[in-house]
């Protein structure tokens, strides 16, 4: 008994110091990776490591098949920013990190939930674990007992060790010598440990992840399905009824009213003016992405409570369903005027931006006909809008949208800003160089590109191996 | 100079301090119960560490990462989680026993 007991003890602090040792060594290789380096092929390879860390220290949550989804997905963004080194995909990269800590410290909440959760992990969750109360014993949490004796033993006495050998070796072999004497630690500085420090507190903090409680009981408590109040009274609910259906009646009317005078100018306007179709676009689709917000919300405000639940509220369900549809013809439309816009003055971020605000327009309105069908309450649409944004964003950063803008621009539309292109991130400029080189182009703009392209090959040639990109193969390559 | 400069250091230190402390402690007196500190930690310090977080993130980019800023906003964060440390660790003694207290002691 005794002994099963000690055996325990024994794999628990055996457990405790491989913990402490994995940590250790994320903390070094994460001042390795990040002090005084930019962003490449560090971030996929920390993510490698934030990996291995929550692993090793949540194996059975590793089961779970949404975690291994999320793992990928956060492998995917880090592998995104190495081949293209954008903002979004970096931005994809860090939503992807703290979705996954999230879910690690409960599966079942929702994303936005599992986002505070990542975040407030990643922040403060060191802290919280030596400070959080247990409702079963009703007391603060004893701190372990660190035998920093033991730490300081299994660190230096090997090492000290091993720098002796080290020394006698050298002295016995001509070729080891000099591969030692190869090794350059001249990177490791204060600023470079207090960096170790700093790496060493963030994996401390996400190894086990803990969660805000007040906010994910609530959410967890949260169902998707609404319920019928105590209030419910049919004159009341009579009334509402028929000021919806004059409502939403008359939004319909005036909607096909709109899309027939759409639909024909856009048809009737084969070969539309630059300053007509930009005035159109610039103030038209601003107003029309406002109508659809404000459409979500005039069905979100009608459908709120008791409405649902009443006998009689078929024509109004129908009108609703009828108002949606039209809606969604209205973003085809939109989405046609901009695709137009596209064609005749070139793609941009600002016209992809709108491309994808529409994409999450239609995600929006489908699941407020969802909602309404089958009758759930507010939280279901924010549960999966946030997730559609989620997963828009993770595609999003799977894409080099210099690349595409730019060859898109050359080859495809009628008119393009040449300077747009220039001020484009680096990912253009290969491509920037073959156009130069193929394409008859101005001087000026040649001259540019030629800018461009030698400060560009001169960053990756410079780049250290925690900086590199995909371009530094394809450099090599040429 | 240098005394200047010591004191100069002392004041921002004490400010950061009072203004820290004085933040945490409106949580404690906002909430309904301030002698219960385990629910306010429960409660406030995730959203209180985040906003600080943001903050100090905030700076730190709009000062262009000198180190200074950095530092000065490291040391803002760390001092932080001393204060709700030694407010939680100071919190009152809970009776640790549960067994219930006899009402009529004198019942045969």
């Amino acid at each position: 008994m005794i002994h099963s007991e000690l055996n325990v003890t024994n794999k628990n602090n055996k457990y405790i110091h491989m913990k402490k040792l994995f940590l250790f060594i994320g903390a070094l290789l994460f001042s390795t990776l990040f002090y005084g380096k930019s962003i490449g092929l560090n971030l996929f390879l920390f993510s490698v490591i934030t990996l291995t860390v929550l692993y090793v220290n949540n194996k059975d949550d590793f089961r779970n098949k949404r975690i291994l989804l999320y793992s990928s997905l956060y492998l995917v963004t880090g592998l995104s920013v190495f081949f293209h080194d954008s903002l979004v995909a970096i931005i994809a990269n860090f939503v992807a990190f703290f979705t996954l800590i999230g879910l690690l410290s409960e599966h079942k909440s929702s994303i936005y939930v599992n986002w505070l959760n990542g975040l407030y992990t990643t922040i403060a969750g060191f802290f919280h674990r030596n400070f959080s109360f247990n409702e079963a014993t009703q007391e603060v949490e004893p701190k372990k007992e660190i035998d920093y004796l033991h730490l300081f033993k299994i660190i230096f006495i090997p090492s000290i060790i091993v720098i002796v050998f080290i020394g006698l070796y050298q002295n016995g072999n001509p070729l080891f010598s000099k591969i030692i004497e190869s090794i350059d630690l001249g990177f490791i500085n204060i600023q470079w440990l207090l960096f170790a420090g700093l790496g060493y507190y963030l994996f401390s903090n996400i190894h086990k992840p803990i969660e805000v409680e007040p906010a994910t009981e609530l959410d967890l408590k949260t169902g998707n399905s609404l319920n019928k109040t105590e209030g419910f009274s049919i004159p009341k609910l009579k009334q509402e009824n028929q000021l919806g259906i004059i409502l939403i009646s008359m939004l319909n009317a005036l909607i096909v009213l709109f899309l027939i005078t759409d639909i024909t100018f856009l048809i009737t306007n084969d070969d539309v003016r630059a300053s007509v179709f930009s005035s159109q676009v610039h103030s038209g689709i601003n107003a029309l992405i406002a109508s659809i917000v404000i459409a979500i919300i005039i069905l979100l405000y009608v459908f709120r409570g008791d409405i649902n639940f009443y006998k009689e509220n078929k024509i109004l369900k129908r009108l609703a369903f009828i108002w949606i549809i039209l809606n969604v013809i209205l973003v085809l439309s939109i989405a046609t005027k901009n695709s137009q816009y596209i064609y005749y003055f070139g793609l941009t971020y600002k016209r992809i931006g709108v491309l994808a605000y529409l994409t999450l327009s239609v995600v929006g309105l489908i699941t407020t006909l969802l909602k309404i069908d089958q009758i759930k309450n507010i939280w279901y649409l924010l549960r999966l809008n946030t997730k559609a944004a989620f997963v828009v964003l993770i595609i999003a950063s799977t894409v080099n949208w210099d690349y595409h803008i730019t060859n898109y621009n050359f080859n495809y539309a009628k008119s393009m800003d040449f300077n747009y292109l220039i001020d484009l991130s680096n990912n253009n400029t290969f491509l920037l160089k073959e156009q130069a080189e193929s394409k008859g182009l101005a001087n000026d703009s040649i001259m540019l590109i030629n800018k461009k392209y030698r400060k560009y090959v001169y960053e990756l040639r410079t780049n250290s191996w925690q900086e590199l990109q995909y371009d530094n193969l394809k450099l090599d390559k040429k | 100079m240098i005394a200047l400069i010591v004191f100069a250091l002392f004041f921002i230190g004490l400010m950061t301090f009072v203004i820290i402390r004085i933040s945490i402690s409106c949580l404690f007196w906002a909430s309904k119960n301030p002698k219960d500190k385990q629910s306010v930690f429960k409660a406030c310090f995730p959203y209180y560490i985040i906003i600080l977080f943001a903050i100090c993130l905030a700076f730190i980019i709009k000062f262009d990462k000198n180190e200074i800023v950095v530092y000065y906003f490291s040391i803002v964060y760390f001092l932080t989680l001393f204060i709700w440390r030694s407010e939680l660790k100071s919190s009152p003694k809970k009776n640790k026993s549960f067994a219930v207290e006899p009402n009529h002691p004198k019942l045969p």
